[in-house]
């Protein structure tokens, strides 16, 4: 069974090109969202086993639905990654890609590196 | 009685000699003693060989042991000399070879006397012993002396009074002890001297024994006094240092008198001694001489007596012989009787001839001749007829030598009367002639022995003359016809016709000095005089006094020569001495002239008054007054108005002490006025004048220079700077009472010691080192230290330290001036945090508006950095996915290489973005104590991939002992790896980079850069980061803008042109400096300085004390 992996990005071109790129594996199902309030109605309905959390969108930044996830019992155990533009390079090379204990990934990410990270976090 | 007192004698000579040996022996140390030692051994066994000779059993031993005598006796005189010259510590003056010389005389001695058989040149005539009691005695007056004797006698002598006068010539000046033993000794010479001289010239005929040894042992007596009163033999002049020097002193002005007088004593002890002995010889010749004359004479009388009584018995035959007279009465009364003619005439021939006479004649009472044999008429002289004739006369009678008329002859005659034996009258006379010629004149003539002279002489008195009665032995005129006046008293026929008798001296017919033995012929008027010419007699005589005069010339004139070479010696030496001691007066005065003369001091002399008489060159020099000025003037003048007060003083000072010294001012010709410091002392010995020396230096100079030495010394004392003087190893020399002050260490206490004792080890050990690298070389340093006083306590100082060199250029010492800056410190480090406080203000500014058009852009980048990192990451995001998206979907190769050259563009994009986004970005400092070589290796940890790619390698240089900053080691980190890396950029590929870290004191050429001198001062500690890199360099107009942000030299796309820029704030932010430059070697180098954490730790201090 393939796992499934819910893509929040402002971007539709974002989206979609991550969406494609992760679905090239054929190892995921790819639901993606660009509307940050809707992003926990669709993490609700589609159960993600990995969320990938745009921080900077307008109308809500990725920590806060990360911190709506959270709150939410049901989807409590739900994984996500933030990506973000905001990360410098030594900022990357100091958190060694961890903020506040959640992974994030400095856009622009190659496709490779999406696919690592993905699979780094399903591993159970 | 005399013999055992003469035999006492020599055995207490052999015991006190004997004792003498064995102490000097004992005594050997002392000088002398050795040799004296031997010569009273020699005394010794001469006084126990004479014992052995007078109580030897049998003649040849006696004789042998009086010859052993000889054998002791030569060799003591030797060592006496030789004792002599030791003891007054001469021994010097005697070589080998000369003491070889010595040994000459005594040796030939010691061959003459024992091999005397052979050639009898010892005596002529061996010593004759007799003996009294059981004891042999050498008669010693019955030996003649020979040469060989006399030659060793009077060396004896000769040695004994030499030794004898150096004795006491060499004592002369010495203590009196020494005065004293050489005195005894003297005497003790002198005795055995006299002595010798009556034994060896026989002088005391009239003593029985030998007086030789018992004058030793007298002598030896005198010697064992010295030794007991006066300590000879324990002391010695020669052991006394003192005598030497005394010694010396009077040698040179002594040695001619002491050896003249030696020279002299020993002449006139030769001659008296040969004098003595000639005199005695001659007497002794003249004794014999005159024994011998007598017997002659004696002899003669004897004879003449003899024959004179013969003639007359012979014709006594005739008379009162009462047949002759009958036969003559009948012969001649009666005519005819021819028968008794016959007769009578057969009775006179027949007696005539045989009886020697020279013709019988019978005279009548008339006095006729009557008969005769031989029968020649008229043969009977006048006088003869006319004694004839006498009536009366009935004796018989010799008619004296007359001379006959006739034939000249001389002839004696006999008158025999004849008397008629019975009618008692005369009948006649006999006359019977003799010819003196034929027996007598021959007797008288004939001489016992052969002589050459020798005559005797028959002689009558005649009224008021003297006739010669004989032919004359040494004139050939007829006897009887040689007459003197008895007023001719020289002539011992005269003496003899006087009535004088015996030996007499005269001068004889032919006025030669004869000797003469004068007796007269019993019952005749004849005188005999015996004579043989002193000539003759002192012939062999004389040849004894030439023998003397010969040995004695030999020996004086030896004497003389040594004396004369001696002195030669000594005099050369002494003229050299004085040759030498004249020169170097010479060369001394000339030297004592130039010095006195040259003498950069001033030398002259003033009588007490002060008037000036002589001065030097200096002295004119620096009066500026001639040479004839000076000398009329008084020292007063010269004096500056108010010394002149002191004059008075400074005369009685010289007058009273003898001496002065000081200072003293005068004016000069030229009216200058100078400090003199005079040194005068005065000179009385020798002088009709007293005289005053001075000798002065112009010390005005030196006043001065003291002065100004004083108030520097005063102002270094005073000097509220703590100065320190130390030599060149850094030991204190001086500190002055401020840095005791400040230190609490006292000079006493810091001699010798460095400046350890104030270190406080919290000054850099670089720093020390910069120091003595600096000083050392000759430069100034000048620097902070923080040492620690005596108490504990830490203070700041401000040390300017520089060489102080002499007038080679070396240096000799060091001067350190320090100020206390702790108070300064303080202050400074209260401006410090708040010139902190203001750079963190300046900082915050600076992110606000240091810079208006800077933190104006910055703002603006940063605020721009934000949305663009939002709005353009975003897209690249999407191509970025979509290029990777697309490369799965394209199998194509061209298209796969579009796609990367996109992606590599992406990570362009992404680089600048990020860049942006870092300098816009301020994080939070935090600076904590810092090791800065752990920050260096995390920064080439992290740059060694790109290193490594480009084959560039990077070297260490660090000094592991840096003391740790004050600063944000992330920061940091990030600077160091921007430089690393932009000279990695900049070498491109191939090449070295070398990292630096020093801890040094900024020095003035580090603050020309202005980075530099806008952050630290001159001296302060600082630790330094270099990184060079053998890339291109750095050209001058880009150093400047190197930290311009968005200012870069690398290709487009390479740098973001802000990694500088944010290198230099994170610096500034650290209080430090940065500075890039192009190396002189290529490359450029990146120098940091940072502060090392003292703030810290001085604020950690304050903690603490607090």
């Amino acid at each position: 069974m393939k796992k499934r992996i819910l893509v929040v990005d402002d971007e539709p071109a974002v989206t979609r090109l991550i969406k494609l790129n992760l679905e090239q594996t054929e190892r995921y199902e790819v639901r993606t969202e660009n509307l940050a309030r809707k992003a926990i109605e669709a993490a609700r309905e589609f159960r993600p086993d990995l969320i990938l959390l745009d921080v900077m969108m307008p109308g809500m930044l990725g920590s806060e639905i990360a911190a709506q996830l959270q709150a939410d019992p049901e989807l409590r155990a739900t994984r996500f990654v933030f990506l973000t533009a905001f990360v410098t390079k030594d900022e990357e090379l100091e958190s060694k890609g961890r903020i506040g204990g959640h992974t994030f990934v400095a856009k622009p990410i190659s496709a490779d590196e999406l696919c690592r990270v993905v699979e780094e976090h399903l591993r159970p | 009685m005399n013999g055992l007192l003469y035999v006492a004698s020599l055995a207490l000579t052999a015991g006190v000699t004997g004792f003498l040996a064995y102490y000097a022996w004992r005594q050997r140390s002392a000088p002398g003693s050795r040799t004296y030692a031997g010569l009273a051994l020699g005394q010794c066994l001469l006084a126990l060989a004479e014992f052995s000779s007078v109580l030897s059993p049998t003649l040849v031993q006696a004789l042998f042991w009086f010859r052993v005598r000889y054998l002791c006796l030569a060799f003591v005189v030797v060592f006496w000399m030789l004792f002599a010259l030791e003891y007054t510590n001469r021994r010097h003056w005697l070589s080998k070879s000369l003491l070889a010389v010595l040994m000459v005389v005594p040796v030939t001695t010691q061959f003459l006397l024992w091999t005397n058989d052979l050639h009898g040149l010892w005596v002529k005539q061996e010593v004759g012993f007799h003996q009294v009691g059981p004891l042999w005695v050498a008669n010693i007056s019955a030996r003649i002396p020979a040469i060989g004797f006399l030659v060793h006698s009077l060396y004896g002598l000769t040695l004994l009074a030499a030794g004898a006068v150096l004795l006491l010539a060499g004592t002369w000046g010495t203590k009196r002890i020494y005065r004293a033993q050489a005195l005894l000794m003297a005497s003790a010479a002198l005795i055995a001297f006299v002595f010798a001289v009556l034994t060896a010239f026989n002088l005391l005929s009239t003593v029985e024994f030998n007086p030789f040894t018992p004058g030793i042992g007298i002598s030896a007596l005198l010697v064992a006094l010295a030794v007991f009163r006066f300590q000879f033999l324990k002391q010695a002049p020669a052991a006394d240092g003192d005598w030497n020097s005394q010694e010396r002193k009077l040698r040179t002005r002594r040695s001619f008198a002491v050896s003249l007088l030696i020279f002299v004593v020993m002449t006139i002890g030769l001659a008296a001694g040969g004098y003595l002995f000639y005199e005695q010889y001659r007497h002794r010749f003249r004794v014999q001489a005159e024994y011998q004359l007598s017997s002659v004479a004696e002899l003669k009388v004897k004879g003449i007596a003899n024959w004179r009584n013969s003639r007359l018995m012979e014709a006594s035959i005739f008379y009162r012989n009462t047949s002759f007279s009958a036969l003559v009465q009948r012969a001649l009364e009666d005519r005819g009787n021819a028968r008794a003619q016959a007769e009578l005439q057969v009775w006179l021939e027949r007696y005539a001839a045989p009886h020697r006479f020279d013709r019988v004649a019978l005279l009548d009472v008339g006095g006729v001749e009557r008969m005769s044999s031989p029968a020649v008429p008229r043969s009977v002289e006048v006088r003869a007829q006319e004694l004839a004739a006498t009536p009366d006369k009935r004796e018989m009678s010799l008619l004296d030598f007359y001379r006959r008329a006739g034939d000249d002859s001389v002839y004696l005659a006999i008158l025999v009367p004849i008397w008629s034996e019975t009618d008692n009258r005369p009948l006649g006379t006999l006359f019977l002639r003799i010819n003196p010629y034929e027996d007598l004149y021959p007797f008288i003539q004939s001489w016992p022995s052969p002589s050459a002279s020798a005559e005797t002489l028959l002689a009558r008195r005649e009224g008021a003359e003297v006739v010669f009665l004989n032919k004359l032995r040494h004139r050939t005129n007829d006897p009887l016809s040689l007459r003197f006046p008895l007023t001719n008293t020289q002539l011992p026929a005269a003496l003899a016709a006087l009535g004088q008798r015996g030996v007499v001296e005269g001068v004889d017919y032919r006025g030669e000095p004869v000797f003469a033995e004068l007796s007269s012929v019993p019952e005749s008027p004849w005188l005999l005089v015996t004579k043989v010419d002193v000539a003759e007699i002192f012939a062999p005589e004389r040849e004894q006094l030439w023998l003397i005069l010969g040995s004695l010339g030999t020996l004086v004139l030896a004497a003389g020569l040594g004396l004369i070479s001696i002195w030669q010696r000594a005099s050369a030496r002494h003229y050299r001495g004085l040759a030498e001691a004249a020169q170097a007066l010479r060369e001394s005065e000339d030297r004592y002239r130039d010095l006195v003369e040259n003498s950069q001091d001033l030398i002259f002399t003033h009588d007490l008054d002060g008037r000036l008489l002589s001065v030097n060159v200096a002295s004119i020099r620096l009066t500026g007054y001639t040479h004839e000025a000076l000398l009329h003037m008084n020292l007063a003048d010269l004096l500056t108005r108010g010394a002149r007060d002191s004059f008075a003083a400074y005369l009685a000072e010289i007058r009273t002490k003898g001496a002065a010294r000081g200072p003293m001012r005068i004016r000069t010709a030229a009216g200058e006025m100078r400090w003199w410091e005079y040194n005068n002392t005065l000179r009385t010995e020798g002088l009709a004048a007293p005289v005053v020396r001075c000798t002065a230096q112009d010390i005005t100079e030196r006043k001065l220079t003291e002065e100004r030495l004083r108030k520097l010394s005063h102002a270094v004392e005073q000097s509220p700077a703590a100065t320190v003087i130390t030599d060149t190893d850094g030991r204190f020399e001086y500190v002055n009472p401020k840095f005791s002050a400040v230190t609490g260490y006292a000079l006493e206490e810091l001699i010798g010691k460095t400046p350890a004792v104030i270190k406080s080890g919290l000054t850099l050990p670089g720093v020390y080192e910069d120091l003595w690298r600096t000083i050392k070389s000759g430069g100034v340093w000048q620097g902070e230290m923080q040492n620690r006083k005596k108490t504990g306590e830490l203070y700041w100082e401000y040390e300017v330290i520089s060489p102080l060199k002499n007038e080679h250029g070396e240096i000799v010492n060091f001067i350190a001036v320090k100020e206390d800056i702790t108070e300064r410190k303080r202050a400074e480090e209260a401006l410090r945090q708040e010139q902190l406080r203001l750079l963190e203000t300046e900082r915050e500014l600076l992110n606000a508006h240091e810079s208006l058009a800077e933190a104006d852009r910055r703002e603006s980048v940063g605020r721009l950095a934000a949305g663009v990192a939002h709005e353009v990451q975003n897209p690249l995001t999407i191509i970025r996915l979509g290029v990777d998206y697309l490369s799965k979907q394209l199998s194509q190769q061209s298209s796969q290489e579009v796609l990367a050259e996109v992606r590599g563009a992406i990570d362009r994009a992404d680089n600048v973005i990020r860049d942006l986004l870092d300098f816009s970005r301020q994080k939070p400092f935090a600076r904590r104590p810092t090791d800065i070589n752990r920050v260096i290796d995390n920064a080439i940890h992290l740059t060694r991939h790109e290193a490594r790619t480009r084959n560039i390698e990077i070297v260490r240089n660090r000094d592991d002992l840096l003391p740790p900053i004050f600063a944000d080691p992330d920061r940091l980190v990030q600077v160091f790896i921007n430089l690393l890396s932009n000279a990695a950029q900049a070498i491109g590929r191939d090449g070295s980079i070398e990292v630096v870290t020093r801890s040094i004191c900024v020095s003035e050429r580090d603050l020309e850069r202005p980075e530099t001198k806008r952050m630290f001062r001159p001296g302060e500690p600082v630790i330094t980061v270099e990184i060079r890199d053998n890339g291109p360099g750095v050209s001058v107009e880009n150093e400047k803008k190197l930290f311009e942000p968005f200012f870069t030299t690398k290709p487009v796309g390479e740098g973001s042109g802000l990694g500088l820029a944010v290198s230099r704030n994170i610096i500034i932010m650290h209080r430090g400096s940065i500075n890039i430059s192009a190396r002189p070697e290529g490359g450029a180098s990146a120098l940091l300085m940072f502060r090392v954490a003292r703030e810290h730790l001085a604020d950690e201090e304050a903690n603490s004390g607090s």
